[in-house]
């Protein structure tokens, strides 16, 4: 691994301060490999077009479910922390806005990265069904058609679709250094959600309640 | 020729100027060294840059940290030997691994896929793999940007 030079360390403290700042939390050594890989102005680009494609995302669908297609456009890269990440500022983003619990459990992201693309497409299919998750599951669905089959954009967000698992492609290959053993419970909040400690300790205590409800039944 | 260690969880084969390295079950790290011997013996009478590599991990199921790190130190070594490599599988877990191969190795000219058609494309291409992503990012969010500008131009 190549040794950052006195600059680029500067260079790496500044955006880890600037990150800090904005989303509200440390992307611990993933800056510095995207300078190791990018050098000053790749990762400017990076970071910026991150923060644009975000955030046109959020607005054009939701937080929510924005986050939710950034988690699964990274879960099938195979990047534990962007899905561990993404998926768990989408789950409080949902219990925000409604007070329930988001149908995609961060506990079974790892699971579902252990099985073909086949299926965990049907496992996602099943989470999201009903009325109240319609629109999120189309923009799912449109998004693994466009991922897996070649589908070429045709309709209103594919584009947009297009560009998340495009964006988030380029991204993995520097934040893999952590995505390779990631796991729940040591991810913060993906994107720009700031969550309070309210939420974040409402959240999970709703969370550990519904999972030993569900180990309950299951025995 | 095809060479498949008993008890090791691997096969190598040659179909024209490409090694097919199949992964299978659990790899450990016994596993990887021998694969590591034996595609350094199957490459040593090739000339430089004369094949392509193409890991199949489609029938792996489990691989140690201690494996991956010798998987990431056979990738390095390819790159001064194979002209290109490949790794597929349909499994995320597998491609985040071969993702972490690529970049720690580190060698721009292999890169993860999750399907054979794909990878084939790839070895027959000659760009850097960050350059690919740069490039595909890029152009998909600068269409979207295109027409945002354009909804926004038509709405004033």
């Amino acid at each position: 691994m190549t040794e950052l030079n006195i600059l680029q360390r500067t260079f790496v403290s500044a955006m880890r301060a600037l990150t800090k700042l904005s989303a509200g939390y440390d992307m611990g050594p993933i800056q510095e490999e995207m300078v190791r890989t990018h050098g000053y102005r790749g990762t400017l680009r990076l970071m910026k077009l991150g923060a644009d494609i975000t955030t046109t995302l959020a607005r054009s669908v939701g937080d929510y479910t924005a986050q939710t297609l950034i988690g699964v456009a990274a879960l099938w890269n195979g990047c534990r922390y962007c899905v561990i990440g993404h998926i768990y500022s989408a789950n409080l983003h949902y219990f925000k806005e409604s007070g329930r619990l988001g149908p995609l459990d961060e506990d079974s992201l790892i699971d579902l990265m252990y099985m073909t693309d086949e299926e965990s497409f049907a496992v996602l299919k099943d989470t999201f069904a009903g009325p109240e998750h319609a629109r999120t599951w189309h923009l799912i669905e449109r998004m693994y058609q466009l991922r897996f089959r070649d589908l070429d954009p045709a309709e209103g967000e594919d584009e947009l679709l297009k560009a998340t698992i495009a964006y988030w492609e380029w991204l993995n290959e520097c934040t893999i250094i952590l995505g390779i053993d990631a796991k729940p419970g040591s991810v913060p909040a993906l994107g720009y959600m700031r969550p309070t400690q309210e939420l974040v300790d409402g959240y999970d205590k709703a969370r550990r309640a519904a999972r030993e409800a569900a180990r309950a039944a299951a025995t | 020729m095809t060479t498949t260690a008993h008890r090791q969880p691997w096969e190598l084969r040659e179909e024209g100027d490409k090694i097919v390295v199949e992964l299978r079950g659990d790899l450990d790290e016994a596993g990887a060294r021998e694969l590591e011997r034996a595609l350094a013996e199957q490459l040593r009478d090739h000339a430089p840059g004369s094949r392509v590599v193409l890991f199949d991990l489609n029938q792996l199921r489990r691989c140690n940290v201690e494996a991956r790190e010798v998987l990431a130190r056979i990738q390095r070594s390819l790159g001064g030997v194979a002209r290109r490599s490949a790794w597929i599988t349909k499994r995320p877990i597998f491609r985040g691994l071969a993702l972490w191969i690529c970049h720690h190795a580190p060698d721009s000219n292999a890169r993860s896929f999750p399907s054979e058609a794909d990878a084939e494309r790839w070895l027959g291409s000659n760009e850097a793999r960050e350059a690919v992503l740069e490039r595909d990012a890029s152009s998909w969010i600068g269409r979207v940007r295109g027409r945002l500008f354009l909804a926004t131009e038509a709405a004033q």
